[in-house]
């Protein structure tokens, strides 16, 4: 039986219904051109590619491969001869550490000097970029896309499932920048899944397996939080409630004892934990701290920067680009922690913004049995609030809302919200693009961004009817391209020299800002809580 | 859907789409790895800067050596020496003049490679890739476009052969990956085509001079000069001759036509009284040919009022003059005007009149009636006369092809692109100058292209009447008619084919001769490229051609004869490229074997030379250099694979024949990108385009199908293959995977394996290893490319009969009814 039983069962069974056939479209294309949509954006340049001493993020993960498969598990998180913590210190949770080992292990067996200790440090060779592009599009395929079929039966079926996988900034930040996003959105995904099928249990381990993948999926926890503790609030009486709460607890508790074993199993099990937790505090998003800070706040479009630009613009190219070289090497506090105390005022009265936002789409969560476009929403303003007002946000935080948004597009219920949704939901992943172009430029991703925006425009167009076209390209496309003109064309005021970068990150800052407001007065209205009516 | 209730988008738009979405791809690949032959190209850059002409191929050419000043400098030049014809070395100079301004160090010998030498490189493969969809577009605008259906099929035919074309893997994987200029020679193949298919003088004449410069720009082509040459000679040099025989026979066929078409008029139900032949090929040919006058007459009263006066000759001169307009008039350039039936069209049951008729006759009526339906709207187009064009149907294999019966003259630039021309004539005619957008898609007929510029400058061209007169020719003389019967040689017309051949040949030696180089030794060097006589049979990548078969029959008598010793083998100068037991190959017998295999379709090109063979046969022809040439490169196989596209939305058999030929090819091609970059982009675009490549013309021939009412097979009217094909193809799948992943991690494995040691001895045994997967790939694929020339003679020989059933043929007699060609052919009209 599932959880969202007034909008599960008409989806379950409009995916079997032979009227949709034709509409569903056949997944195999959609499957094929997505793996190569990643293959032709992983043949161009990764992250720090060529720029020493720090490089980028594909640096970061090929050195956790050669830190893990070389250092005993224990002394993973320990800073030591052989592992400078200084140098891309393992800082993501045990899940991720366990991947890199695995992945390392395959790679040595593929090219050994890659990931030699010590010696391959800034190691660039065809043969290893291959094997770790390869590596990111497998992960994709065996923990992604299961993910995004797994979830997608609820969540609007086929159509869903294929936007899912040709999530174009998805794709360009795990195949073009080089992470292992996919992985992480992918267990959220599945366990959105699990959840929407009311299997409490397996959703747990999912989530906590995303969440000790990348701390990064706490955008995604209090939904998670309220809405398996709702479904377990829903028992026939005491004894039940209490035995749901009770496995789901259960499956949490394992699932970080299992990934935290190895520490937990150690002579000093709390030095050893602590040590290991201690390697993350940046993740967690309201906290102000950052140790890791190779991709800075730069581009990041949240009202920090907006607000503090209406304030004092100097505050603001703070927190935007231009870091000098060493910016990377040198933990430093974030840039508003030096700032006179009304700055911290502000971000005081943004973050209880942010928490008092927080539990209005958890509400209906606890309320009774929800839609799947109630948690899809939920999800929505939930990682659109973290990425929006928390410290320390980095560009591809603005995956997770698109992906929600995806989700919800899909299990929008009717009326114009149904109407809207595909084009609305393509919409969305242009100004999540257009909100990373600063980091495209950093990152020399410009034919990739291209590609996506080229595509995701042709996409628009077709989706859109011939009435509301010019309309709706014309509204985005004429402020898009007068950003990137400027941009590329007219040099910034030497006072200020990240205007443009502003100018970009304040516009899509806006927009967000706009669907999460827009989202949330549907919710507090009740649309995504009815059942879909025209199935 | 959003968009349901209003109309999709237009073929406009549609091709824009792909267009930019395949330029955003290939710019994509921009920062892919790159081959040897970027610096292959660079350096032919350098020499064609930096040397003077005489001495591009080699200093051999000059004809005073001690002239040559740099030759020795460049070693570079050495180990690349430029294989090319003159026009893609001319073009090559007008690309290092770019370079220069960009990069100075690109066009020296010493360059070395830099990213923006290969960033350009890309660029410039990029923008003369434009030339291919300019081809696309060209051969497009000539499909039929006689009725609202027609135009409806070509513009979404025109979407489905765009985007196979822009998306091929490979030419993806030749042009973009690994850097040769193949798309853009064949947008250039392709324009010649669409010149050549509008099938009158300018058309033969303009296509000749592209033909030149296309094979002076890829040799590749060059082994289908002579089908050119032969269609050219009877297309275009040849004019009816006077014979007197004939003479005599139209005059009796003159007479019995009219006292047919008077028992026709009394009421007799036409397809009742006389077979298909004489409904369809005789009568209404010989009525019809009294009116040349009508061409742009609308009333259809008028026109069988003269069909009914007979026209007979009376002086010597004017029978000449009705023989060639009875000629002119007769099936292929004729045109007719009015209904084919006497009847009312909307009265007649296609249901009942198929149940009647039979269903070999399915086609003849539909068409029948679509054709009427549209009479109009379709001769209110024609005010320009040119060139007839129209769609016959194969309702065997669910044909749907340009057959040489005309029916109405309506200009065919008309046909492919869905352009809206809002002040167009046609418009009028539905008496809604003002459409309500919501009407779209009634409108099908009316969407015109607008403002096609060379379009424009062709019809002005066509009507100025100097032009006319100086080819002496009548215009529109149906070749067919008279291909079996004795024809005379127009010396004007061989001259003017011989200046525009010549002309632009002396045009491409100029440079070489004022720079002071032996044109005859020239020649040689550019006779060596087409037939490379250093060189060995098969390339490094073995093409899979009969000589891949070839050298695997002689590995496995190898390896018999070193198990069995039944004869000692022979060290050969290149292992593994020439044959050890079989005797080795020469390039004259290739270009025998070759000329000799052509041979029948060049007969048939002599027989019929129509242009709507020309593809056909250009495949047919291209694919035996394919198979029998000497050092062939494997990407020739893309000049056969993408004109096949174009015929690939014609009938189901086309398309299973360009569905096998381009996914065993396409596997032939994968070898040659080697880089661990690529490895799972190659089989990822394969396995895309298999996706890709069956649903779009599985889906659109159901379509058509639907369209056309024919009853749907079994599986509904798409695309079949074959139990042997589908087999092949799985077979192909295995293939595949033995090589690409299976092979690499042979040595892996067996380093666990206790006889390691022994394998890390046999040398022998590693090289064989080495070289398995592209043997096996090459041997398999070369099996299925068999498969696939037999199936191209099939379908040439198809497209022939369908020709041969809607014409008249003298051998008959005038008054016996041709008899069906399905008898000899399993691929006829018959659905008995």
């Amino acid at each position: 039986m599932s959880a969202f039983a007034t909008a599960s069962s008409p989806a379950s069974s409009r995916s079997a219904s032979p009227r949709e056939v034709g509409e569903r479209g056949r997944l195999a294309p959609t499957l094929a051109a997505g793996v190569a949509l990643r293959c032709v954006v992983a043949l161009g340049p990764h992250s720090g590619q060529g720029t020493p001493p720090m490089y980028g993020d594909y640096e970061a993960q090929r050195h956790w491969m050669e830190l893990t498969t070389a250092l005993p598990v224990r002394s993973w998180y320990e800073p030591g001869p052989d592992n400078d913590l200084q140098y891309w210190g393992l800082d993501y949770p045990p899940l991720t550490a366990f991947h890199s080992w695995l992945l390392g292990i395959v790679g040595h067996g593929v090219d050994p000097p890659c990931f030699a200790l010590h010696s391959s440090r800034g190691h660039e060779s065809l043969r290893c970029k291959a094997f770790l592009r390869a590596s990111v599009l497998v992960s994709d395929l065996l923990i992604y896309l299961p993910g995004a079929l797994w979830s997608s039966n609820f969540f609007g079926g086929r159509r869903t499932a294929q936007q899912l996988w040709m999530l174009l900034p998805l794709v360009i930040i795990d195949h073009g920048h080089f992470q292992y996003n996919g992985v992480c959105l992918g267990f959220c995904l599945a366990a959105s899944g699990c959840v929407a099928r009311s299997w409490h249990v397996l959703g747990s381990v999912f989530f906590t397996s995303a969440l000790l993948y990348k701390q990064i999926a706490l955008y995604y926890a209090p939904v998670f939080f309220f809405a398996i503790l709702g479904q377990c609030l829903r028992g026939r009486n005491l004894s039940a409630v209490a035995w749901g709460v009770a496995r789901a607890g259960a499956a949490v508790l394992g699932t970080v004892l299992l990934l935290l074993g190895p520490w937990l199993l150690g002579e000093r099990p709390a030095a050893e934990v602590g040590q290991v937790l201690h390697r993350m505090p940046r993740g967690f998003p309201s906290r102000g701290a950052s140790t890791r800070t190779k991709s800075p706040t730069s581009g990041a479009p949240s009202p920090w920067c907006s607000k503090s630009s209406a304030s004092s613009l100097r505050s603001a190219f703070l927190c935007s680009v231009a870091r000098p070289p060493c910016w990377p090497c040198c933990p430093r506090p974030f840039a508003f922690s030096a700032e006179p105390p009304d700055q911290v005022g502000h971000g005081m009265l943004l973050k209880s913004c942010q928490c008092g936002h927080l539990f209005v789409p958890s509400e209906p969560l606890l309320r009774g049995p929800g839609a799947s476009g109630t948690f899809a929403a939920a999800l929505f303003t939930s990682s659109m609030s973290f990425f929006l007002f928390a410290f320390q946000v980095h560009e591809k935080g603005v995956l997770f809302p698109c992906l929600a948004f995806c989700l919800l597009a899909g299990a929008a219920p009717s009326g114009v919200t149904r109407k809207m949704a595909p084009a609305l939901a393509l919409q969305f992943q242009l100004v999540s693009l257009f909100s990373m172009y600063p980091l495209m430029v950093k990152d020399d991703l410009c034919l990739a961004y291209l590609f996506s925006v080229s595509a995701l425009l042709v996409a628009l167009v077709l989706q859109l009817g011939h009435h509301s076209k010019v309309f709706w390209v014309g509204s985005l496309l004429f402020p898009g391209l007068v950003a990137h003109a400027l941009h590329a064309l007219v040099p910034p005021p030497a006072r200020y020299p990240d205007l443009w970068t502003l100018l970009i990150t304040s516009a899509s800052c806006g927009y967000f800002l706009l669907s999460l407001l827009g989202v949330t007065y549907l919710q507090l209205l009740g649309a995504f809580d009815e059942k879909p009516k025209d199935l | 859907m959003a968009g349901a209730e209003e109309a999709g988008p237009t073929t406009g738009e549609s091709v824009g789409v792909v267009a930019l979405l395949s330029l955003t791809l290939k710019v994509l690949l921009l920062p892919a790895y790159q081959s040897q032959e970027f610096e292959k190209q660079r350096v032919w850059m350098a020499v064609v800067h930096q040397l003077s002409p005489a001495e591009w191929y080699g200093s051999a050419v000059v004809v005073d050596a001690s002239n040559s000043s740099s030759s020795s400098s460049s070693g570079a030049a050495e180990t690349w020496p430029l294989d090319y014809p003159p026009g893609f070395a001319f073009f090559k100079y007008a690309q290092s003049w770019f370079a220069r301004a960009l990069e100075p160090d690109m066009v020296e010998f010493a360059g070395g490679d830099s990213a923006t030498a290969a960033t350009f490189q890309r660029v410039c493969v990029i923008l003369t890739d434009q030339f291919l969809l300019l081809g696309i577009l060209l051969v497009c605008t000539t499909w039929p476009s006689t009725t609202t259906t027609d135009m409806e099929w070509s513009r979404n035919k025109v979407v489905v052969v765009v985007a196979l074309i822009l998306f091929n893997p490979g030419l993806l994987m030749v042009d973009h990956l690994h850097l040769h200029f193949s798309g853009c020679a064949i947008g250039f193949f392709l324009i010649a085509v669409a010149f050549l298919r509008r099938g009158d003088d300018f058309g033969d004449l303009a296509g000749a001079w592209t033909i030149v410069l296309l094979v002076m720009f890829d040799h590749t082509f060059a082994p289908v000069i002579p089908m050119f040459a032969i269609y050219l000679f009877r297309h275009f040099c040849s004019v009816p001759g006077n014979n007197t025989a004939i003479k005599l026979w139209l005059g009796s066929r003159s007479r019995a036509s009219s006292t047919q078409s008077n028992t026709s008029a009394d009421g007799d139900t036409p397809w009742r009284s006389r077979d298909r032949s004489a409904s369809f090929g005789d009568d209404e040919a010989d009525s019809r040919s009294s009116s040349e006058e009508d061409d742009d007459d609308d009333g259809d009263d008028e026109s069988i009022e003269s069909i009914r006066t007979p026209v007979a000759p009376r002086s010597p001169r004017g029978a000449t003059r009705a023989t060639e307009r009875q000629l002119r008039f007769r099936g292929l350039g004729g045109v007719q005007e009015g209904p084919i039936f006497e009847e009312d069209p909307m009265d007649l049951d296609p249901g009942a009149a198929i149940a009647e008729r039979g269903p070999s006759d399915t086609g003849l009526i539909l068409q029948h009636l679509r054709l009427s339906t549209t009479e109009g709207s379709a001769r209110a187009l024609s005010s320009v006369p040119s060139m007839p064009v129209m769609s016959t149907f194969d309702t065997a294999g669910g044909t749907f092809m340009d057959s040489p019966r005309s029916v109405q003259s309506v200009q065919p630039s008309r046909a492919g692109l869905g352009f809206r021309r809002e002040d167009d004539a046609a418009m009028d005619l539905t008496g809604k100058p003002k459409r309500d957008p919501r009407n779209k898609h009634k409108r099908a007929h009316s969407e015109i292209p607008r403002g096609f510029r060379l379009r424009k400058a062709y019809d002005h061209f066509k009507l100025d009447n100097s032009f006319k007169k100086l080819l002496q020719r009548p215009r529109g003389v149906s070749n067919l008619e008279i291909s079996s019967v004795r024809r005379r040689v127009g010396l004007w017309r061989v001259m003017a084919l011989l200046t525009v051949v010549g002309g632009t040949l002396g045009v491409y030696m100029v440079p070489f001769w004022a720079a002071g180089a032996n044109i005859e030794v020239l020649a040689w060097k550019l006779y060596d490229l087409l037939v490379p006589s250093g060189k060995v049979v098969c390339n490094p990548y073995w093409a899979p051609n009969i000589w891949a078969l070839y050298l695997g029959f002689d590995m496995l008598l190898d390896a018999a004869g070193k198990h069995v010793e039944l004869w000692e083998t022979p060290a050969v100068a290149v292992p593994g490229l020439e044959p050890h037991v079989l005797p080795s190959v020469q390039p004259w017998m290739c270009a025998v074997c070759t000329f000799l295999a052509m041979s029948p379709a060049l007969r048939r090109v002599w027989d019929y030379p129509h242009y709507s063979v020309l593809l056909p046969a250009f495949v047919y022809c291209m694919m035996s250099a394919f198979m029998l040439g000497y050092h062939v490169h494997e990407k020739a196989v893309l000049m056969i694979i993408v004109p096949l596209t174009l015929a690939s939305c014609d009938s189901t058999m086309d398309a299973r024949l360009y569905l096998l030929m381009s996914w065993i090819a396409h596997v032939s091609l994968l070898p040659i990108l080697e880089t661990p970059d690529l490895k799972a982009l190659k089989p990822v675009l394969l396995l895309l385009h298999c996706f890709g490549s069956f649903i779009a013309l599985d889906q659109y021939h159901i379509m058509a199908r639907r369209a056309r009412r024919i009853r749907a097979e079994p599986n509904g009217g798409g695309v079949w293959l074959w139990a042997g094909d589908r087999s092949y193809f799985y077979g192909l799948v295995v293939t595949y995977v033995l090589s690409e992943v299976v092979h690499p991690v042979i040595p892996f494995v067996v380093s666990y394996l206790p006889w390691e040691s022994a394998f890390a001895n046999d040398t022998e045994l590693q090289r064989q290893l080495e070289r398995f997967p592209v043997t096996l790939i090459s041997v398999y694929c070369a099996a299925g490319m068999v498969h696939c020339w037999t199936l191209s003679m099939q379908q040439l020989s198809r497209k022939i009969s369908v020709i041969e059933s809607y014409q008249w043929s003298p051998r008959h007699g005038p008054d016996q009814p041709n008899e069906a060609v399905s008898d000899r052919n399993p691929f006829s009209l018959n659905l008995r």
